[in-house]
């Protein structure tokens, strides 16, 4: 029966999308949000992550396929703080609809049939929670930088659609885009330090986590290069956005090595 | 009122954002010395009055003459010569003629014609115009009683509809779209290049949207003292402007010049290295910033017409105020057209009341002597005297168009006449 409530999240963040959906296309220009969808979506997923982790007895980090849905609720988590920030809930379908799929994804999968020791450890509980959360925070960077590149080429083209007016500004976007990507980044960081430091202390052959790391040194370095370059003032906001918005690519990567590896 | 003002016309020649882009309206603007040598051009050419409105949205010339068609063809030729715009300019104007022209003189003072649905910019716009072709001898009665009664349509508009309730003036209508671009206003170092009334505009509008850093470029200090005087900022020389583009987030040009002041050239340094992104705004006519700058990543530049998208939506939204507001401009148009049509019997009235007052002078001289000597009775039997020939004067020939009528057969028109005009509409 518990294995049923993974399809609460997927279902609640549809249910969630489409009210944001018919409230971004609403043609009233100050239409309140009157019930946060997003933050009830949200809520279900964390209660649900937690009513499992408590019925299994163990953290929700079995699989890749787990610590995804974690990443997908910590998305969520750093959405609603954005959507604070910004002062707009324009981006909120697209990122309803990703934590859709996301969640969906994962519900797909079952637990692992085994949960090794060396797994149970609070250094593996912090490498995958600063990983996941590094992850979800550069994959949420990669969504700003699509709506910052939607924005630029709206107002460029002169098109000040009833959207455009509800979407946040370029300087916004772009500001926020840069701190998910510096956060994210940072994140990423101490959950490889850290990730080593687990493998080195319960002797975790290198090979089994080889695809993963070298996944996420690439995320690594296209998210360190990008940051460089741009303080270098070599990379213009739009580059800057362009390669912010390909990062989702080494994300999906890690995601792939995640889910073959360990 | 003499004759003359009886048989004149309305008339109104114009180009304005509904029908041409920019560029041709640049082309056809009537600054004050054209807009003067037009107006003497008109005068002789059976225009009895006229008056030019040019703004960024709209130039227009308003006549009252006696001959509507030969005044809006004198209008275009005259216009033709004086701007010598692009040919096909002819084809983007509107003529408005008799009602049409005098509806159309109120729709646009009421702003309710205007880019910006409810701007309060059109009504100071539509008073200077007056003003300056009154200073110029051209505007007599019929454009004064014309301006002044859709000046009050508009004022009637404003107070008793919501539909500059918010208005996106063309200043506030940019600001928002610095907004979108920029950011918050309040962290943005904001040019103004050029002191005249729109940028004192374009200033309000971006004091207002919560901007606090100014930097005014202007070739005349003294006349960008008066922006600091709205607002503390930075008073540059306009040679300056390479420097203060690279400082600034969002450049506002409204000069008077006849040439690009902003060029690519000067935008592409400004851009090198730079990560922000550059709102300009030309809001002055004609253009001050090449188009081409827009080629430049990270620019942003936005004229009169690409703020019509912007005040669209708002337009849409108060599409239920601008209804009421039609209603007003509706009844107002009415009230000055009774007022108008109430003119063509002025004459006749007139000449009967000095016809009256002539003969009650008479009369007086008459009596005069009679008074001088008398007592208080014969006083009393004089003034019962002088009174009773008083009225058999006055009515003396109503009482015999009335009888020569009837012999004629024309006793009903002549009995409903003498009704409406001693008997206050009742029956004998």
């Amino acid at each position: 029966m518990i294995e049923l409530t993974r399809w609460i999240p997927p279902l609640a963040y549809a249910v969630a999308a489409l009210f944001y959906l018919r409230q971004t296309m609403s043609p009233v220009e100050k239409r309140p949000t009157s019930v946060p969808w997003g933050i009830f979506a949200t809520g279900i997923h964390l209660v649900q992550i937690v009513a499992m982790a408590l019925v299994r007895h163990r953290l929700p980090y079995g699989t890749m396929w787990e610590a995804l849905s974690v990443a997908v609720a910590v998305l969520m988590v750093s959405y609603m703080m954005l959507e604070r920030l910004a002062k707009s809930d324009a981006l909120g379908s697209p990122f309803l609809l990703l934590a859709t799929v996301g969640s969906a994804w994962s519900a797909f999968h079952t637990e692992p049939a085994r949960w090794p020791i060396h797994v149970q450890s609070a250094l593996f509980l912090t490498h995958v929670s600063l990983g996941v959360s590094g992850l979800a925070l550069l994959t949420s960077a990669s969504l700003l930088a699509a709506a910052w590149l939607w924005q630029y080429r709206q107002l460029r083209a002169r098109n000040f659609s009833s959207l455009s007016r509800r979407v946040p500004d370029l300087v916004t976007l772009d500001r926020l885009g840069i701190a998910s990507t510096s956060v994210g980044v940072v994140l990423l960081i101490l959950s490889g330090v850290i990730g080593a430091a687990w493998m080195r202390t319960f002797q975790v052959p290198l090979g089994l986590a080889l695809d993963k790391s070298v996944t996420v040194s690439i995320v690594l370095l296209w998210n360190v290069g990008m940051i460089a370059l741009r303080q270098n003032g070599k990379f213009s906001s739009q580059t800057t956005a362009w390669l912010g918005f390909a990062g989702i690519i080494p994300v999906l990567l890690v995601l792939w090595s995640g889910t073959r590896g360990l | 009122m003499d004759s003359e003002r009886r048989t004149l016309h309305a008339g109104a020649v114009g180009i304005s954002w509904r029908t041409a882009p920019a560029q041709l309206r640049d082309q056809c603007l009537l600054p004050a010395e054209h807009a003067d040598r037009l107006m003497e051009a008109l005068r002789g050419s059976s225009c009895s009055e006229a008056m030019v409105l040019s703004t960024c949205n709209r130039v227009e010339v308003w006549t009252a003459s006696e001959d509507p068609e030969f005044a809006t063809r004198s209008t275009l030729e005259f216009w033709d010569k004086i701007c010598q715009p692009d040919p096909k300019w002819r084809s983007c104007t509107y003529i408005f003629q008799h009602e049409e022209a005098v509806d159309h003189v109120f729709r646009v003072a009421s702003s309710v014609d205007s880019l910006v649905l409810g701007e309060t910019q059109i009504p100071t716009q539509v008073r200077k115009a007056w003003e300056q072709a009154r200073d110029l001898g051209r505007s007599g009665p019929f454009l004064g009683h014309l301006v002044q009664n859709a000046l009050v349509a508009g004022k009637r508009v404003r107070t008793t509809t919501r539909l500059g309730e918010g208005a996106l003036s063309v200043s506030s209508a940019a600001v928002d779209l610095a907004r979108k671009i920029a950011g918050d206003l309040s962290k943005l170092t904001v040019g103004i290049v050029g002191a005249g009334e729109m940028a004192e505009l374009a200033l309000v509008g971006f004091v207002r949207g919560g901007a606090k850093r100014f930097i005014y470029l202007n070739r005349t200090e003294s006349n960008a003292q008066r922006l600091q005087n709205i607002h503390p900022g930075t008073i540059e020389p306009l040679d300056r402007l390479p420097q203060a583009l690279t400082e600034c987030d969002v450049l506002v040009s409204a000069t008077g010049a006849t040439g690009f002041v902003v060029t690519p050239d000067l935008v592409k340094r400004a851009m090198k290295g730079r990560r922000r992104p550059l709102f300009l705004l030309d809001i002055a006519a004609p253009r001050d910033i090449d188009p081409a700058v827009t080629n430049v990543p990270g620019v942003f530049l936005y004229g009169i017409d690409d703020l019509e998208q912007v005040v669209e939506v708002n337009r849409h939204n108060r599409s239920e105020e601008a209804r009421i507001a039609e209603r007003i401009v509706k009844e107002e148009v009415e009230r000055f057209r009774s007022w108008w049509g109430s003119l063509s019997v002025m004459p006749l009235v007139a000449r009967m009341r000095e016809r009256t007052h002539a003969l009650a002078r008479n009369e007086v001289e008459r009596f005069l002597p009679r008074v001088r000597n008398g007592s208080p009775e014969e006083l009393r039997s004089i003034l019962d005297d002088f009174a009773q020939a008083l009225a058999n004067k006055f009515l003396h020939q109503p009482t015999t168009q009335a009888r020569r009528a009837a012999v004629d057969g024309r006793e009903s028109e002549i009995a409903a006449a003498l009704k409406d005009l001693f008997l206050n509409g009742d029956a004998p």
